[in-house]
């Protein structure tokens, strides 16, 4: 008997035959929503880096590593094709919608992949091109490819994929790698599980439609619930270790303690939230809602106090 | 060239054609912003980098 999850994904995308596409929907493949935090933190790896680059030269490095997330989203887009069109959230994209052919949109991620790692070797160094090919090959085969349906731990270690930026703008500025980039790695890292989570405990039904193995699906939300606060709890010395390391001052310091902090109040919200006997929220999730939205607010601002801090230090 | 019809463009209503050609005429005015930019770029790049050395 067919896999019913398999069988609703191939009858969803039977319709994408392409050939209707506007602009829009070929910037929609770029997932731009995604690249501007990419794109800030890669530029927050430029600023605070010790050595100057040219600003036209690091404006064409954010350029890189904004089409180079762009490029690995549309190729995510293309791989993930038959789980998007039955996810509600992601139902409406060019190629379930058939606005785009798959191989159109494969095509316009590997030109766009190739073109931004080239770009990026000759206007910056090969390192940062070299780290910049790593992190997408690491978003399309070890995330999207390998990990994303397979494991509930997908966007752990998949989050990695996201953490690349910072040590991509620093390279470009130095030519190497240092701690204080690879510390603002390691603070993404640990950011990206409860920021992922708290979306899928309120998107968890399109999930399980999909037959994707976010934790919610596999283990339960009381479960995802308490891994959100673990990672949260994690996530406060990582996060000030730049400062008690001495690589960043005090404004990023008390930043890194404050928003942590603050973070860990939204984690026992999310923990708190009034629940069934499975750990469903009955509130709809608002606590699950709010903590995704103040995760966005927490890295921004972080990452503009670490540039505050080079700045004026 | 305005006039062309393609073969997909024979089996559309007018409505579709008229469509159809604004969708097209989006795409080549996106591409010639493209290209522009990336010569741009280039140039850019260019000059910058004699200069360094």
């Amino acid at each position: 008997m067919a896999d019913p999850v398999n069988t609703l994904r191939a009858a969803a995308i039977a319709p994408s035959l392409g050939g209707e596409a506007e602009v829009r929907d070929w910037l929609a493949l770029l997932k731009p929503r995604v690249m501007t935090l990419v794109v800030f933190t890669g530029a927050i790896g430029i600023v605070i880096a010790p050595v100057r680059l040219h600003p036209v030269l690091a404006a064409i490095a954010v350029l890189c590593i904004a089409v180079a997330a762009g490029a690995a989203g549309a190729i995510n887009m293309w791989f993930d094709r038959d789980i998007d069109a039955v996810m509600r959230r992601t139902r409406g994209r060019p190629i379930p919608a058939g606005r785009i052919a798959p191989g159109e949109a494969l095509g316009f991620g590997v030109g766009l992949a190739v073109a931004s790692v080239v770009l990026m070797g000759l206007a910056t160094n090969v390192v940062a091109a070299l780290v910049l090919a790593i992190s997408i090959a690491f978003y399309v085969f070890v995330y999207t490819m390998w990990l994303k349906r397979r494991t509930p731990q997908n966007i752990v270690i998949g989050g990695a994929a996201g953490a690349f930026p910072p040590v991509i703008g620093w390279a470009a500025a130095t030519g190497s790698i240092d701690v204080l980039p690879l510390l603002l790695f390691a603070l993404v890292f640990f950011w990206t599980p409860p920021h992922f989570w708290a979306l899928s405990l309120y998107a968890h039904d399109d999930y399980a439609r999909a037959g994707v193995p976010m934790l919610p699906v596999t283990h339960g939300a009381r479960h995802t619930r308490i891994q959100i606060l673990i990672y949260t709890v994690l996530l406060l010395p990582v996060s000030v270790a730049p400062w008690a390391l001495g690589y960043l001052g005090p404004v990023y310091g008390i930043s890194a303690l404050v928003l942590g902090l603050g973070f860990l109040v939204f984690a026992l919200r999310v923990l708190a939230d009034k629940q069934d006997a499975t750990g469903r929220s009955l509130t709809n999730d608002a606590p699950a809602r709010a903590t995704f939205k103040f995760s966005l607010l927490y890295l921004a601002v972080l990452f503009a106090a670490a540039a505050v801090d080079r700045l004026i230090g | 060239m305005r006039g062309a019809v393609t073969m997909d463009e024979k089996h559309y209503t007018p409505e579709q054609a008229a469509e159809f050609r604004r969708r097209r005429r989006g795409g080549n005015i996106a591409i010639f912003f493209t290209l522009l930019a990336v010569c741009v770029i280039f140039f850019a790049m260019t000059v910058v980098k004699m200069g360094q050395h």
